[in-house]
């Protein structure tokens, strides 16, 4: 089809996690899919608490591709209530697994912020809920275009 | 740590008259800005920017900070200015209008694109935004945020009184507010804070009043209109010998005081402290960029590492 790229999939498992004050939201959702042989995964529903998050920003006017030099990058101290986390788990490069997640959080003042996710740590509680997705052929790579890793569907070049 | 750069006078130049341009090296000012802007009118626009791209490139012997005002981006001029003017290499670009923050981050992405094109290092060219509106006055600290590029914030009083619709007077009252918001921005954001122009060039008392007064409230330089304004602010923003003589009194005695083991000591029946040594290591470094003193202060020594 013309501008886009699509392959179906169905659900497999689906997990409920909470992940404990303290810890990296990002590695253990990884180490979690790594141990649980989960390849391929959505989350579906996210919510909780987090502190020291990093997360990035397009500058406004930015062209492809994205590099450094157009991204602003924010580290918020929190802590902040957990809106909201969007993403999938995808093997990358070398069959690694990879991730790309989106926040959405709120201040103490009720400001909402959010971005593409470098990392955060979870401060009271995280309350996951990931399914893992029955599908084959689809990677990770680094867009030439883009300039950002994106999954890439059976013979798509990167 | 602040910009030790000095711009205490920041001298518009009409991009379209060559005479003037030709006379850019034997200003005694510390930057040039270019103008393409208000000085230059529609109908010689884009002559004015190839005028000054020739004479950018032709003066590579630079004696001072150059700066370019475009016309505003959302303006048909304002990328053209870029396109053409960016390959001569000013050290950065005066944006006009800045009222929010994302016309300047736009401008910034739209560097990094021309600095990739003319491979050079990112951030080579530097931003002077213009606050000259209501709007960019209560926009400023997200607009002194928006770009690693600012290494100054400037108050445009002409197109901000226009703005607001009232007339500028001799005191400038009706100025104060505005422009203390502007310095608040560029001091919280470790920028400099650089006033707008005087246009009576044959009052120069009003000047150095004037001068005087932004220097009072932290302003470390301001925008002129006629290079015989240069003396008379450089005169206004120097620091006075008798400020550097305490200030070299005040380093001398916390360095005691550090030996003695306390933060604090007396001077002249006055406490030292912290503020106190603070304020004169900003003297000692204004007046080492003006040449006064020999040796610029090591202030981790002072302070101690933080």
């Amino acid at each position: 089809m013309e501008g886009l790229w699509y392959k179906e999939c169905s659900n497999g498992r689906r997990f409920i996690i909470k992940i404990t004050p303290g810890e990296s939201l990002t590695t253990r959702l990884l180490q979690f899919a790594h141990l649980t042989d989960v390849r391929y995964a959505m989350i579906v529903s996210a919510l909780g608490s987090v502190k020291n998050v990093r997360l990035r920003g397009i500058k406004t006017g930015a062209r492809l591709p994205i590099t450094e030099p157009r991204i602003t990058i924010h580290d918020i101290e929190g802590p902040c209530e957990l809106l909201g986390l969007q993403g999938n788990i995808v093997p990358g490069e070398s069959d690694l697994l990879d991730y790309h997640f989106h926040i959405m959080m709120s201040k103490s003042s009720g400001e909402v912020v959010g971005g593409h996710l470098y990392d955060a740590e979870v401060f009271a509680t995280c309350e996951i809920v990931l399914t893992e997705l029955d599908v084959s052929g689809v990677e990770r790579h680094v867009s030439k275009v883009g300039g950002i890793p994106t999954i890439y569907i059976d013979e798509e070049a990167p | 740590m602040p910009d030790y750069k000095l711009r205490r006078s920041l001298l518009y130049v009409p991009g379209n008259m060559p005479s003037m341009l030709q006379n850019i090296p034997i200003f005694n000012c510390d930057s040039v800005i270019i103008d393409l802007e208000d000085a230059v009118p529609l109908s010689e626009k884009d002559a004015a920017r190839h005028l000054v791209k020739r004479f950018l490139m032709q003066y590579t012997d630079r004696n001072k900070e150059l700066l370019v005002r475009i016309n505003p981006l959302d303006t048909r001029w304002g990328y053209e200015d870029l396109k053409v003017v960016l390959p001569a290499m000013p050290d950065g670009i005066r944006l006009p209008k800045a009222d929010t923050p994302e016309i300047v981050e736009r401008l910034d992405t739209l560097l990094t694109e021309f600095e990739e094109e003319l491979e050079v290092e990112i951030g080579r060219f530097g931003i002077l935004p213009s606050l000259e509106s209501a709007l960019g006055v209560i926009n400023a600290v997200g607009i002194a945020r928006s770009s690693q590029r600012i290494f100054a914030l400037a108050f445009g009083a002409e197109d901000y009184t226009a703005s607001m619709e009232i007339e500028r007077s001799r005191g400038g009252e009706e100025l104060f507010n505005a422009r203390t918001r502007v310095l608040w921005a560029a001091k919280a954001n470790g920028i400099q804070a650089l006033d707008t122009i005087f246009a009576d060039v044959g009052d120069m008392e009003g000047l150095r009043a004037e001068t005087e007064l932004a220097k009072r409230l932290g302003y470390t330089g301001k925008c002129l209109v006629n290079p015989r304004q240069i003396e008379v602010v450089h005169e206004v923003f120097a620091p006075k010998k008798h400020e550097v003589e305490y200030a070299l009194q005040v380093i001398e005695a916390i360095q005691r005081a550090r030996q003695l083991g306390t933060g604090v000591i007396s001077l002249g029946g006055k406490m030292v402290d912290a503020p106190v040594v603070k304020r004169a290591a900003r003297v000692l470094r204004t007046a080492y960029a003006h040449g006064m003193v020999d040796t610029l202060i090591d202030e981790e020594a002072i302070h101690g590492a933080q």
